[in-house]
């Protein structure tokens, strides 16, 4: 029953956790825009490590956002490659002659094998992983034996700073989203987006019943999932295997599940529809709201700095101004 | 050859990876043809306990016996068979309805388990007749019929499946009166008749006196008592167990005490009057 | 005072089969009173009437002297509240604080008086500790306390529980008829409690015992007990002494015996 929590937050103390919602959600959005204006290496750097500092002056601890790197490891590694083969530009820094030969073919099979196979024994995952890909290619340029067609493995400085480039700019995103959402409450989330939205009120947008949906929705997902786990115990209970089988045995089995947790889920409309109601809830009245959100200088500082940010990086994409160096 | 609990705990990790145990070191043998109730408060283990009885859960400790099955069970083996020889309805089984008629609804679990369509309507047939629902019903759509029906139908589900052991996680829950002496007695004639084992959880002791021979009472994930009901309800600690005792047990106690007349342990009302009658025949 | 009156009331839903039938009720200030019938005896449809849920086919509700209608509706559901059986479906906030501020923003109350209001009655009921909880991590047995101090928070004379404890295990339900009884007698609030069990039921100031949509009989606790014969008829449960003590007036051998037949009344009356 204590398993699930809703969202992601961590409780906290910094600088971070006192601006006010409305100004986070606006500041993601607008350094997110800073973040994709910036056009070089060197740019893309700095704004890497502004956003480091600024994380680090967070209080989250640092474990939870590498965790939050690591269903992107792949996606990582794959921009890597990709970016250090094709781009040939700069300086040659590094040159070795790599061979795809029937031994090293043999030994990529191999190490793919032992990566399979060793991988649940190992708790670094990732490291394990990037372990692997690096002896991948380690044997390429150790076993010419058996050739069958060689490449040279060139790092171009140009290739580095695009891969640079790529990575920051993939690492800054998860930064910004994951500080938004390990320092700031689903309520108080759902409750900044009503307020930024309220404009849209003019042009008859539902937005404060967008907000109780969306906040509704935060409310029952932990419970929703708690049902699904006991139905599919139930159902377990009559045969289902959720493990095993065919295709169409899952089919019934995806219904066993659905149409129950429907069933459940329509049942739960009708009441809350009537408990609501009954509470004096009107769908469109005014009503008010036991969160303050309450605008301070912190906030002003907070996105007095983003502007400039952005501006800064307008102007520097626009050409207007450039950094010499 | 029952159920077996040999050493058994259960723990799980919450939300801030902290160790909760649910139950531990359970000692506990269970044999064919009895009628065991387990009691206990809410986060007693009851739950945890009894859904390792038809493998929904392993022990992260010890072992557990079901028939020939062992739980841990090993990498390639399956559950399934488990699963149909010890049947176990939920609480509020009605949740886990969902086919076009209450006929196929019932045919699930044994078609699951195997059974041709033809066979398992046999069964289906069968399981219907015995928890009382008419042909009628059968060809409704099990979201079409009343609260107490729906129990039926979930019930009906599980025995199609032929199960050996029937587990029941609380089916009185939420009956009224009437509802749940003929669900009582349901389970008394498979008892009985058909010499199913039953394991019952129940927060009434009412039921669980009239209906179990044998009581666990547990506490913190610990068996605390296991035993004879006529040894549970004179239990020098009883207090401690903080459970209520039944109605004419209570009312046993009241009047020996206040009419000077001898003690007996009777559980109904027919047995306490049957008393009274014997006390007061000059 | 009369706090709610019903005149020839009569609803059906689906046009056909009526589920209140022609019926006449009045509740004075400050009782207690338990609805007690089978299921489609129309208890829990008289609820949702009473807190306008439902729309009555013919006759009138009033509540603290108002004709409920379309236009004064909000203005009545601000004088009664209701706890429903279901404790989940009910809890709407995403934490304790917001659920219990929920009926207070519905009714535009300023938020610094909502802080103190959540602190009061959070506290009334115990559960000033889980403020900042989520459901999913609460009993029935607290879901519905939250429930409770929502309700005391709008200061609503009338509280109607619709079958509030069914689903509770036995801790919550013992918790839950406490607060009720509490409720009444210390806050002064109007209950109705509508439930099937009659254990619970003899505590309240009067029974309606309602058959097939109608008031079949309405009266204190001990007239409707000792004319129990009316509720077998609808096979309604009695408590369990007063049970016995029936069966031992019709048993020969026993009903001789005056002692036991005092004894057995005696404890019917509070078993």
């Amino acid at each position: 029953m204590n398993n699930i929590v809703i969202g992601q937050y961590i409780p906290g103390d910094s600088w971070i956790y006192k601006i006010d919602p409305r100004i986070k959600l606006s500041a993601l959005v607008i350094l997110l825009v800073t973040t994709f204006l910036l056009n070089s290496f060197l740019l893309m750097s700095m704004m890497f490590v502004l956003m480091i500092i600024m994380f680090l002056s967070s209080s989250v601890p640092f474990m939870k956002m590498i965790r939050g790197l690591k269903p992107l490891m792949f996606l990582l590694t794959f921009t890597f490659f990709i970016q250090i083969f094709s781009v040939r530009t700069g300086k040659l820094l590094f040159e070795q002659q790599m061979y795809i030969s029937y031994s090293s073919l043999g030994a990529i099979a191999g190490i793919i094998v032992l990566y399979f196979g060793l991988k649940r024994f190992t708790r670094f995952r990732v490291t394990y992983f990037l372990l692997m890909v690096l002896l991948a290619f380690v044997v390429q340029a150790l076993l010419p034996y058996g050739p069958i067609s060689e490449y040279t493995f060139q790092i171009y400085e140009g290739g580095l700073s695009q891969t640079g480039f790529f990575l920051f700019r993939i690492i800054i995103v998860v930064i910004l989203s994951s500080l938004l959402t390990f320092t700031t409450m689903p309520t108080d989330i759902t409750n900044g987006l009503e307020s930024l939205l309220k404009p849209l009120k003019v042009i008859r947008f539902p937005v404060s019943e967008l907000a109780m949906m969306l906040s509704l929705t935060l409310r029952f997902i932990p419970t929703l999932l708690e049902e699904t786990g006991k139905i599919m115990k139930a159902q377990a209970s009559r045969g289902v295997d959720f493990n095993e089988s065919k295709f169409k045995d899952k089919v019934s089995q995806v219904i066993s599940l659905l149409i129950p947790i429907f069933v459940v889920s329509f049942k739960r409309a009708e009441d809350l529809a009537n408990a609501m109601e009954a509470r004096g809830y009107i769908v469109g009245g005014k009503r008010t709201k036991i969160d303050l959100m309450k605008f301070r200088m912190i906030d002003l500082v907070a996105i007095v700095v983003c502007f400039g940010l952005l501006s800064l990086s307008i102007l520097l994409r626009t050409g207007v101004i450039a950094i010499a160096l | 050859m029952g159920i077996q609990f040999k050493q058994v705990s259960y723990a799980y990790r919450g939300v801030k990876n902290e160790r909760y145990e649910a139950i531990l070191n359970i000692n506990l043998e269970i044999k064919d043809g009895e009628f065991v109730a387990i009691i206990g408060h809410t986060g007693s283990g009851k739950t945890t306990l009894v859904q390792h009885m038809n493998a929904l859960l392993e022990p992260t400790k010890g072992e557990v016996q079901i028939f020939n099955y062992r739980l841990p069970k090993k990498k390639k083996e399956k559950v399934g068979p488990i699963r149909k020889c010890v049947g176990l309805v939920f609480q509020f089984p009605e949740y886990q309805l969902f086919e076009e008629t209450v006929l196929k609804d019932i045919m699930f679990g044994p078609k699951n388990f195997g059974l041709t369509n033809e066979e398992a309507e046999v069964k289906a047939r069968e399981a219907a007749q015995l928890v009382g629902l008419t042909e009628e019903i059968l060809s409704k759509s099990p979201f079409r019929i009343s609260g107490g029906q729906m129990r039926r139908v979930a019930i009906a589900g599980i025995l199609a499946m032929e199960p050996d052991i029937l587990v029941l996680d609380e089916p009185t829950r939420g009956l009224d009166p009437q509802g749940s002496k003929e669900i009582m007695a349901l389970f008394k004639e498979l008892h009985v008749n058909h010499h199913k084992t039953i394991v019952l959880i129940s927060h009434d002791m009412n039921i669980v006196s009239q209906y179990a021979s044998r009581i666990l009472v547990m506490d913190s994930g610990h068996v605390v008592f296991d035993g004879k009901r006529d040894d549970l309800f004179n239990h020098p600690q009883f207090d401690a167990f903080h459970l209520a005792r039944p109605h004419a047990y209570e009312q046993m106690i009241h009047l020996s005490q206040q009419l000077n007349i001898p003690f007996k342990p009777v559980y109904t009302k027919g047995e306490l009057l049957e008393h009274l009658k014997e006390v007061y025949h000059e | 005072m009369e706090k709610i009156k019903i005149e020839n009331l009569s609803f059906s839903y689906d046009k056909k089969n009526e589920a209140i039938k022609n019926l006449d009720l009045t509740i004075k200030s400050g009782k207690w009173i338990a609805v007690v019938g089978h299921n489609g005896s129309g208890k829990s449809t008289l609820a949702k009437l009473l807190v306008g849920l439902l729309v009555p086919d013919k006759g009138s509700i009033y509540i603290d002297g108002l004709l409920m209608n379309e236009e004064n509706i909000q203005e009545i559901r601000k004088r009664i509240g209701i706890v429903f059986q279901n404790p989940d479906n009910q809890f709407v906030g995403v934490t304790v604080k917001h659920d219990i501020a929920f009926g207070l923003e519905n009714q535009q109350v300023p938020q610094p008086e909502m802080v103190k209001l959540i602190e009061e009655y959070s506290e009334v009921v115990g559960m000033s500790a889980y403020l900042n909880k989520e459901p999913h991590q609460l009993s029935g047995g607290q879901k519905q306390r939250v429930a409770i101090a929502g309700a005391l928070a709008m200061n609503q004379d009338i509280m109607i529980f619709d079958e509030a404890t069914s689903m509770l295990d036995p801790e919550g339900t013992k918790d839950i008829t406490d607060f009720i009884i509490r409720l009444n007698k210390d806050f002064n609030k109007t209950i109705l409690t509508i439930t099937h069990d009659l254990e619970f039921a003899r505590k309240a100031d009067e029974i309606i015992v309602m058959n097939e949509g109608e008031v079949m009989f309405l009266g204190t606790p001990n007239i409707i007990f000792e004319n129990s014969k009316i509720l077998k008829e609808i096979d309604l449960d009695i408590p369990f002494g007063l049970q016995v003590y029936e069966s031992a007036k019709e048993d020969e051998t026993l009903n001789k015996q005056k002692e036991l037949v005092e004894a057995l009344w005696e404890y019917s009356l509070n078993k």
